[in-house]
C-alpha cells in the first residue's frame, strides 16, 4: 500500500517544479506548455523517504476550484475519485492566496487531509497573510522546501493531523458537513453527483436520497444551485479565516504597461514590434546567421567529408546511396537537415515565445484581439490556439480544448490545419524568404492572414453555434528569470528532436525508396498537370511537398536545398502551397484524436482543396502581375 | 459597543430637542439601559462635553449624531410615504435597525426620492445633508450594470444575471462573489477590473449581466470630477463622453 501524495492548486503557483524536486522527474512537454496534462505520477526520491513505504507523488493540472467545468477541473476530479489519497498538499504563491485558500476548504469539506506549502519564490511577497489565515483555520502548512530539507518537508506531511477541519466552514453552514454524513469515505463522488459534474450513471446510490441531499445543499445558500453554494461558502470561509475587511480599499497595484499593451492604440503597434523583432531574432539572426554557419562552416566544411570518408569503406553502392545520396540520403537530408537548420531555429523560436509566454503577454494580446476575432467566430482566448500554431500545429490542436464551444474548437481546427505555419516551417521559410527581397516576407505573411481571415469568416458562417462569454485572467506581468526560461527551451527543443528526428529519417528513406523503384518519377509525371501547369512549379515540387505531408519542416528544408531550381515567384508560391497544405502526420493523427474521424475527414478534404486552388490563383496572379521578377 | 455609542447619540440628540438634556432625560429617551459610565467614556473620546447638569455635543458628536437621526428619520419617511406602513412601531423598529447600517450613498439617494423632506411625518426635524443643500433633483442609481462605470470607479458586486450558469459558475471559481468590492481598470477594448489581487477582463455581454451597487468615496467623487473637467472644451467627442459619464454630481 504506498502513501500517496497530491500537489494541487492554482496554475503558477509552483506545483510542478515541487514535483520536479520531489521525483526528479522532468517535466513532459504538456506540463511545460500549460496545456491540460494528465498529471505527472513518480515514486518520490529515496534518498527524501524518511519512511519504509512508496511514497507516490502526483502532480495535478491547476484549477480555481474543485467545481471547475474546464479540462483541468474534470482531470482533478478524476484523479481524486480513482486515486487513494493519502494527502493534498495545495500550493500557494502570496498573490493569489484567497482563492488557494478556497480550494483548500473545498477539499476540506470533502474531509481530505490537506496542508499548505507556499512558494516563497512565486508571485507575491507577503506571507504574513497566508501565515495568519493558516494559523486561524489550524491549517498546517509549511515553506517550499530546499534540496537538503526534503526530508523532513515529508516527515511533516506524513506526521501532519490527518484532519484539520477547521470549526469554521462548518458551524456557518452545517447542511454543507452532511456530504461527509452522508455516505463517508464517499465525499468526492457524493458532492461531484450533487453538482452535476459526473454522468448520472456513475452515481450509483439510491436517486432519492441524492435528491434530498441535494435539495438541502441547494436550500443552504441564496443560490439555489449546490454547486455555486459551495463555492460561494469556500471564499466566504477564505474571507473570515483571512480576516480581510470586505470594504478595504482595493490597492491599484496595476501596471500601465498592462493597461497599454490591451489599448488598440498603444497595444497593436506593440504587437506588430513584437513580430517584427521575431522575425528579426529567429528569422535574420536564427535562419539567416546561425543556420547558415552551421552549414557552411560546420556541415559541409568537416562533417559532410567526414561521413563521407567512412561511408565509402561500405562495399555494398545502394547503401552508400541510401546513407548519402545528397537528395535522399539519411545522413544529408535526415539528420543535418534536422539538427543543422530545424534545431537551431526552433531553439531560437522557442525562446522567443516561451519569453512571450512567461511574461504574461498573452493574455493581453487576447484582450486586445478579442473584438477582431469574433467576425472568424472566435474571441480573445482564440487567439492561444493560433498563436501555439506558430510555435507547433500538434500542440496547438491539444490547446484548442480550452476553448468551450465545439463551434470554436472546429474553427481553430480547421484554421490550424489550413493556414499557420509552425515555427519549424516558419524557420525555414525565413532561411528560403531572407534571400529575397524583404517585401517577399510581408507578402507571404499577408497572404496568410488574408486567406485565414477569409477561411474562418465563411467558417464561421458555416458552422452553426454561439459565441461564449469571453472572461479571461490578467497575470501581472514580469520578466521571466533567463535561466529557467533557457532550460525550459532546451527541454522543449529536446522532446521535438527526440519526436521527429526518427521521423526525418524515415522519411528520408520511404524517399530514397520511392525513388529507386519509380514511383517518385510516377507521381511527378501523374501531378504534372496540376504542379507544372496548374501551379506553375518545377516538378521537383514534387518531392518537397511528399516531404511536407510526413513533416512540414522536412519539406521546406528539402525546398531549401533544391532552392537553385526555382524562381522567387515559384519560391513564394511553393512556401505559400507547403503552409496551406496539411501540415504533418503527426497533426492529422492529433486531430482526428481530438475532433473525431468525421470532422477531421472534413477539415482535411477541404484544406486540401484550398490548398490547391490557391496555388492555381497564386500562379494566375503572378503572370499578371510582374512581381518579383 | 459603535451602535451602543450611536444609540446614545441618538437619545442626546432628541433630549435636546425637548429642551433638555440632564442624564436622567437621556436615560429615559435610551432604547437600552445607559450605564453613566458609558456618557464618561464618550466625553473622554470627545463625543460630548458636560455644561453643569446637561449634556451637549461636541463638533465630532454632532455630526455623528446628524448622521444618525438622518437615517432614522429619513427611513420612517420612506415608509410611511412609499411603503404606505402606516404602524408607527413597526416604523420605528425599522428604522432603529436601519439607522446602524444604511450605506451613506443609500441616504443621499433616498433623501433625493423623497424630495429632501425637512420634516418626518410626525414632524420631526430631519437634519439636512449634502445632497440637500446642493439640491440634486436625479437620484443616481444605486445599482448599475458594471458597464456603466467609469474607469477609476470602485463598487461593490450586488447580484450576477445569471445567463447561463456556466458563466456564473466561472466568475465564482475566481472569487467575484456578491459582496466584494472591485475597481475597474480599464473600460476598452474589454472592461478591466480588479478586486482582492486579481485583474479579469469581461466581454461587453458579460459585463451587462454584473451588477454592482457604486461605491462613493472622497477619492472616487473627486476622481469623476478631474475627469469631467478634462473632458470641457472638447467638441463633439467630449460631450459624447459627458454623456457617457452622467449619472454624478
Amino acid at each position: 500500500m504506498s502513501y500517496n501524495i497530491l500537489i494541487a492548486g492554482t496554475s503558477g503557483t509552483g506545483k510542478t517544479e515541487l514535483f520536479r524536486l520531489l521525483t526528479g522527474k522532468k517535466p513532459d512537454e504538456e506540463q511545460l506548455s500549460g496545456a491540460v496534462h494528465d498529471g505527472g505520477h513518480a515514486t518520490l526520491l529515496n534518498e527524501f523517504n524518511p519512511v519504509e513505504n512508496l511514497i507516490e507523488i502526483i502532480d495535478t493540472p491547476g484549477v480555481n476550484s474543485l467545481l471547475d467545468e474546464n479540462p483541468d477541473g474534470y482531470k482533478l476530479r478524476d484523479i481524486l475519485l480513482n486515486t487513494d489519497v493519502s494527502h493534498i498538499i495545495v500550493m500557494a504563491d502570496g498573490r493569489y492566496f484567497r482563492r488557494t485558500l478556497a480550494l483548500l476548504i473545498q477539499f476540506l469539506i470533502l474531509q481530505k487531509p490537506v496542508s499548505l506549502v507556499f512558494n516563497e519564490y512565486g508571485n507575491g511577497d507577503d506571507f504574513t497573510e497566508i501565515e495568519n489565515g493558516c494559523l486561524e483555520g489550524g491549517i498546517p502548512y509549511q515553506k517550499f522546501p530546499e534540496i537538503d530539507s526534503v526530508k523532513t518537508f515529508i516527515n511533516n506531511i506524513i506526521g501532519s493531523d490527518n484532519h484539520a477541519i477547521s470549526d469554521i466552514i462548518f458551524e456557518n453552514n452545517k447542511e454543507i458537513g452532511w456530504i461527509h454524513e452522508f455516505s463517508p469515505e464517499n465525499e468526492c463522488r457524493t458532492l461531484f453527483c450533487i453538482t452535476d459534474l459526473l454522468p448520472p450513471e456513475k452515481c450509483s446510490v439510491i436517486p432519492s436520497e441524492y435528491a434530498e441531499l441535494r435539495t438541502k445543499i441547494e436550500d443552504s445558500g441564496y443560490f439555489q444551485r449546490a454547486d455555486l453554494n459551495i463555492v460561494d461558502h469556500s471564499f466566504t470561509c477564505s474571507d473570515t479565516l483571512r480576516k480581510t475587511d470586505k470594504d478595504e480599499t482595493i490597492v491599484p497595484d496595476v501596471s500601465k504597461l498592462g493597461l497599454w499593451l490591451q489599448r488598440p492604440l498603444t497595444g497593436i503597434p506593440v504587437a506588430i514590434g513584437i513580430f517584427f523583432l521575431m522575425y528579426l531574432f529567429v528569422g535574420h539572426f536564427g535562419a539567416g546567421i546561425v543556420v547558415d554557419f552551421i552549414d557552411k562552416k560546420v556541415f559541409s566544411a568537416y562533417l559532410i567529408p567526414f561521413f563521407n570518408s567512412i561511408v565509402s569503406y561500405i562495399p555494398w553502392n545502394i547503401v552508400q546511396r541510401l546513407l548519402m545520396d545528397p537528395d535522399f540520403g539519411l545522413v544529408p537530408t535526415g539528420i543535418f537537415l534536422a539538427v543543422g537548420i530545424v534545431m537551431p531555429v526552433l531553439f531560437l523560436f522557442y525562446l522567443f515565445i516561451g519569453f512571450l509566454e512567461e511574461s504574461g503577454y498573452f493574455p493581453r494580446l487576447s484582450v486586445l484581439f478579442d473584438r477582431l476575432m469574433r467576425p472568424i467566430g472566435l474571441n480573445g482566448k482564440g487567439i492561444f490556439p493560433i498563436i501555439m500554431g506558430f510555435s507547433c500545429i500538434t500542440m496547438a490542436l491539444a490547446t484548442t480544448r480550452m476553448l468551450e464551444s465545439k463551434k470554436e474548437r472546429i474553427i481553430a481546427s480547421f484554421l490550424l490545419m489550413l493556414a499557420i505555419p509552425c515555427a519549424p516551417l516558419m524557420g525555414a521559410m525565413f532561411l528560403i524568404l531572407g534571400n529575397l527581397h524583404f517585401t517577399a516576407f510581408i507578402f507571404v505573411i499577408s497572404v496568410i492572414f488574408l486567406q485565414m481571415t477569409f477561411a474562418g469568416y465563411i467558417a464561421n458562417k458555416v458552422i452553426k453555434g454561439k459565441l461564449p462569454e469571453f472572461i479571461i485572467e490578467l497575470r501581472p506581468l514580469k520578466l521571466p528569470g533567463f535561466m529557467l526560461l533557457l532550460k525550459r527551451t532546451t527541454l522543449r527543443t529536446w522532446y521535438f528532436m527526440k519526436e521527429a528526428l526518427p521521423v526525418f529519417i524515415i522519411a528520408s528513406a520511404v524517399l530514397f525508396l520511392l525513388a529507386e523503384i519509380g514511383v517518385l518519377l510516377w507521381l511527378q509525371n501523374a501531378s504534372q498537370g496540376v504542379v507544372t501547369d496548374f501551379w506553375g512549379l518545377p516538378p521537383e515540387t514534387v518531392q518537397v511537398l511528399l516531404k511536407t505531408i510526413i513533416r512540414r519542416e522536412n519539406g521546406i528544408a528539402e525546398l531549401a536545398r533544391i532552392k537553385q531550381l526555382f524562381t522567387p515567384v515559384q519560391l513564394i508560391t511553393t512556401v505559400l502551397i507547403m503552409s496551406f497544405l496539411v501540415p504533418c502526420v503527426n497533426s492529422i493523427i492529433m486531430l482526428i484524436k481530438e475532433r473525431g474521424i468525421k470532422t477531421s475527414m472534413i477539415i482535411i478534404t477541404v484544406v486540401l482543396t484550398y490548398s490547391t486552388l490557391l496555388g492555381g490563383i497564386l500562379n494566375w496572379f503572378f503572370r499578371l502581375v510582374p512581381l518579383y521578377r | 459597543m459603535l451602535e451602543n455609542i450611536e444609540e446614545v447619540l441618538e437619545a442626546i440628540w432628541i433630549a435636546k430637542e425637548s429642551g433638555s438634556s440632564t442624564i436622567e432625560d437621556i436615560m429615559e429617551k435610551c432604547s437600552y439601559k445607559l450605564q453613566p459610565e458609558t456618557l464618561d467614556e464618550m466625553i473622554e473620546d470627545t463625543l460630548i462635553v458636560k455644561h453643569g447638569d446637561n449634556y451637549d455635543f461636541t463638533h465630532r458628536g454632532k455630526n455623528m449624531a446628524e448622521i444618525i437621526i438622518r437615517r432614522h428619520r429619513l427611513t420612517d419617511v420612506l415608509l410611511q410615504l412609499v411603503l404606505g406602513m402606516t404602524d408607527s412601531g413597526k416604523r420605528e423598529a425599522v428604522a432603529c435597525e436601519a439607522e446602524h447600517i444604511l450605506p451613506h450613498e443609500m441616504v443621499d439617494s433616498i433623501c433625493t426620492l423623497l424630495g429632501h423632506p425637512l420634516y418626518t411625518g410626525d414632524s420631526l426635524p430631519i437634519p439636512r445633508g449634502r445632497c440637500c443643500i446642493a439640491n440634486r433633483t436625479e437620484a443616481s442609481q444605486v445599482i448599475v450594470s458594471l458597464g456603466e462605470l467609469c474607469e477609476g470607479d470602485e463598487a461593490k458586486i450586488v447580484y450576477i444575471k445569471p445567463k447561463n450558469h456556466s458563466v456564473l459558475k466561472k466568475l465564482f471559481s475566481f472569487g467575484l462573489i456578491p459582496g466584494i468590492k472591485i475597481r475597474v481598470i480599464q473600460k476598452s477594448p474589454a472592461v478591466t477590473i480588479q478586486f482582492d489581487k486579481t485583474e479579469l477582463a469581461l466581454d461587453e455581454q458579460m459585463v451587462e449581466n454584473i451588477h454592482v451597487s457604486r461605491v462613493v468615496n472622497q477619492e472616487n467623487i473627486e476622481n469623476i470630477k478631474r475627469k469631467k473637467e478634462n473632458q470641457k472644451g472638447k467638441g463633439l467627442f467630449g460631450a459624447w463622453r459627458r454623456r457617457r459619464h452622467k449619472g454624478y454630481d
